[in-house]
């Protein structure tokens, strides 16, 4: 997978990255062997259904793990190494080079706070002067499109609607100028407009700015339209790595190819959505070698004997050993 | 963005006129300045004795409200009253609260055996009567205002602690704690910086009903003989020393203090009550 052919330039490399829960004797397997890599100033998309560990990996690269959770592999981010990294670390990871924005702004804030006082705390953590945070953060609020700014530090969370909300946790994330964003599905809770101006936004900041950005959604045309390459997680694993491209138009891992049917489309030839049959698995409780095997048409036994190596199929690489053979 | 809605509310939707809660309001600071003012508005010394005029009743000349037993100005002595009356049920609730937030605070943010620990240690003060833990300490230290006053500060400590404490677990449970621990902002920050302003309205609901419970009790104290030593005086020994006099037909120098007891303690039911109730209304809305 081209995770391995990591370069100097990138924000964040997870190379086998493993984890599991629960007590030594019976462990609960979380994540399988995850390898990504995000550049800087590059989106990459990681989607995948609900469980299959896209939040697990975005939060990883934090160095936030389920309490008692076991961890092996790699995870740099923004040049340090996460994992096993000590607390000073992480704070000075997670206060100075990357930020995360999250699925419900309104939860993200806490309600009893000003929105200036959001956003200067963590300035003024960093030692940065009370006028000079001020003035960044209203500079920082002008940047993401909030009216009148001087007013809008003086106001509570609910005085702001979902949008420009998210619109304040942003600049919130933007503003110890990260090298890298972690956004988990953050549009999910706006309505389709906002959602709209939200990915316009972030998307010209991390071209401004030259921030790198994972972007995780259960959205494949949004993963499609924004991110530069996207990883395609099921039960734990990376079953495809593709580009933004090609993620609609030329899915290789049957597992892909069903999402892409299932996804309602306004125009295009696609049909009505064929919902992908049985249900989402977790790694738990994944059957053995290729996980997506007891709900795929095109599996046999080979399937089963072991988890399938990646191999290159296009522009894409595969965790598949028949990929495209299932028709769209 | 928020819409004023004043500009079309009509007359039927304005909130029914909250007067009970002025008249608390107004009621907890006339007593509050008559504390700090006392010797501006008193029309005597609270101690000095007029035996000449002993057991006088309301209006008499110099003696709006009468006289006690002893000749002394019922009312110079509850103005002056209302300081210690005041004061030591506060500094109960201060120092409850301060053991109570920090207990609670500790026990939500450390969980397990702290948790376990901290909580039935609450439990155990909690099952304790205040008032008896209050003469116990009496009696060892002696009677006088820091003694009760730090005893019932124990005792009120677990509801306080309880309070926070689960209030801190429900809150913290919530996704923005966690948030700020991703913005790299350690537990200690965040538990006292975005948990405790979270809970702050509950803690002052609860505070403003410990502090009526603890003017009683105090006065309950002080009515025993075990608090406020003479010539020093509060609303409860003075209504301790003016009982005899009921019987001689003399009911004011009891009934004065008895009242802004009554008064003030009512008065904190009807606000804290109204606190809590809004704090109510709010998280119906959210």
């Amino acid at each position: 997978m081209s995770a391995a052919e990591h370069g100097p330039d990138d924000v964040l490399t997870v190379r086998g990255l493993r984890m599991e829960a629960g007590p030594p004797g019976s462990p609960v397997p979380l994540l399988d062997g995850v390898d990504l890599r995000v550049g800087r100033g590059e989106t990459v998309g990681l989607v995948g259904e609900s469980g299959s560990g896209k939040s697990l990996t975005a939060r990883a690269a934090l160095g936030l793990f389920p309490a008692g959770a076991r961890v092996s592999g790699a995870v740099t981010a923004a040049g340090t190494e996460v994992i096993g990294a000590d607390r000073a670390a992480l704070r000075g990871l997670r206060r100075h080079r990357v930020s995360m924005v999250f699925q419900d702004p309104r939860a993200a804030v806490n309600p009893v706070r000003r929105v200036g006082d959001h956003l200067t705390e963590a300035l003024r953590a960093r030692g940065v002067p009370r006028r000079e945070a001020r003035d960044r953060a209203l500079d920082l609020l002008e940047r993401v499109g909030i009216r009148d700014p001087r007013t809008a530090v003086r106001r509570f969370p609910h005085e702001f609607s979902g949008g420009m909300l998210q619109r304040v946790v942003i600049a919130g994330a933007l503003s110890t100028g990260p090298d890298l964003i972690l956004a988990d599905e953050p549009t999910t809770a706006l309505d389709v407009t906002t959602q709209a101006e939200v990915i316009a936004l972030l998307d010209s900041l991390r071209r401004e700015r030259g921030t790198g950005m994972l972007f995780v959604t259960h959205d494949l045309d949004l993963a499609a339209a924004i991110c530069d390459r996207v990883h395609v997680m099921y039960a734990g694993r990376i079953v495809e790595e593709t580009t933004g491209a090609e993620l609609l138009s030329a899915p290789a891992h049957p597992y892909t190819r069903a999402l892409v049917a299932a996804s309602p489309s306004l125009h295009g030839d696609r049909g009505a959505p064929v919902p992908v049959a049985g249900r989402p698995r977790s790694l738990a409780e994944a059957p053995s070698g290729c996980s997506f095997r007891d709900r795929c048409p095109a599996a046999d036994d080979a399937c089963a004997a072991a988890v399938p190596a990646v191999r290159r199929h296009g522009g894409a690489a595969v965790a598949c050993l028949r990929p495209a053979a299932v028709a769209l | 963005m928020t819409v004023d809605l004043t500009a079309v509310r009509g007359r039927s939707f304005r909130a029914r006129r909250p007067w009970g809660l002025w008249a608390a309001v107004a009621f907890l600071a006339a007593a509050a300045l008559a504390g700090l003012c006392a010797p501006l508005v008193a029309p005597q010394a609270p101690g000095a004795t007029d035996l000449m005029n002993s057991l006088a009743p309301p209006g008499t000349p110099g003696h709006p409200l009468g006289t006690d037993s002893t000749g002394r100005d019922v009312l110079s002595r509850v103005l002056y009253g209302a300081r210690l009356s005041l004061l030591a049920p506060l500094g109960v609730v201060l120092l409850a609260s301060l053991l109570g937030i920090t207990l609670g605070l500790t026990a939500a943010r450390l969980g397990g055996w702290a948790d376990i620990v901290v909580s039935r240690g609450m439990d155990v003060v909690f099952a304790f009567p205040g008032l008896l833990l209050a003469m116990l300490v009496v009696a060892v230290f002696g009677p006088g205002v820091v003694a009760p006053v730090c005893a019932l500060a124990v005792s009120y400590t677990p509801f306080i602690g309880r309070l926070v404490r689960n209030a801190a677990v429900q809150e913290g449970a919530r996704p923005y704690p966690e948030a700020y621990r991703v913005m790299g902002f350690g537990g200690l920050w965040v538990t006292v910086r975005h948990l405790l302003p979270n809970i702050a309205p509950m803690l002052i609901a609860q505070g403003t009903l410990s502090f009526g419970y603890a003017l009683v009790d105090l006065a309950a104290l002080s009515y025993l003989g075990l608090g406020v030593r003479p010539p020093a005086a509060d609303w409860g020994s003075m209504i301790s020393q003016s009982q005899s006099a009921i019987l001689q037909g003399a009911p004011w120098g009891a009934l004065v203090p008895g009242l802004a007891v009554l008064g003030t303690v009512v008065s904190l039911i009807v606000v804290g009550g109204h606190i809590g109730g809004s704090i109510v209304k709010k998280g119906e809305r959210t």
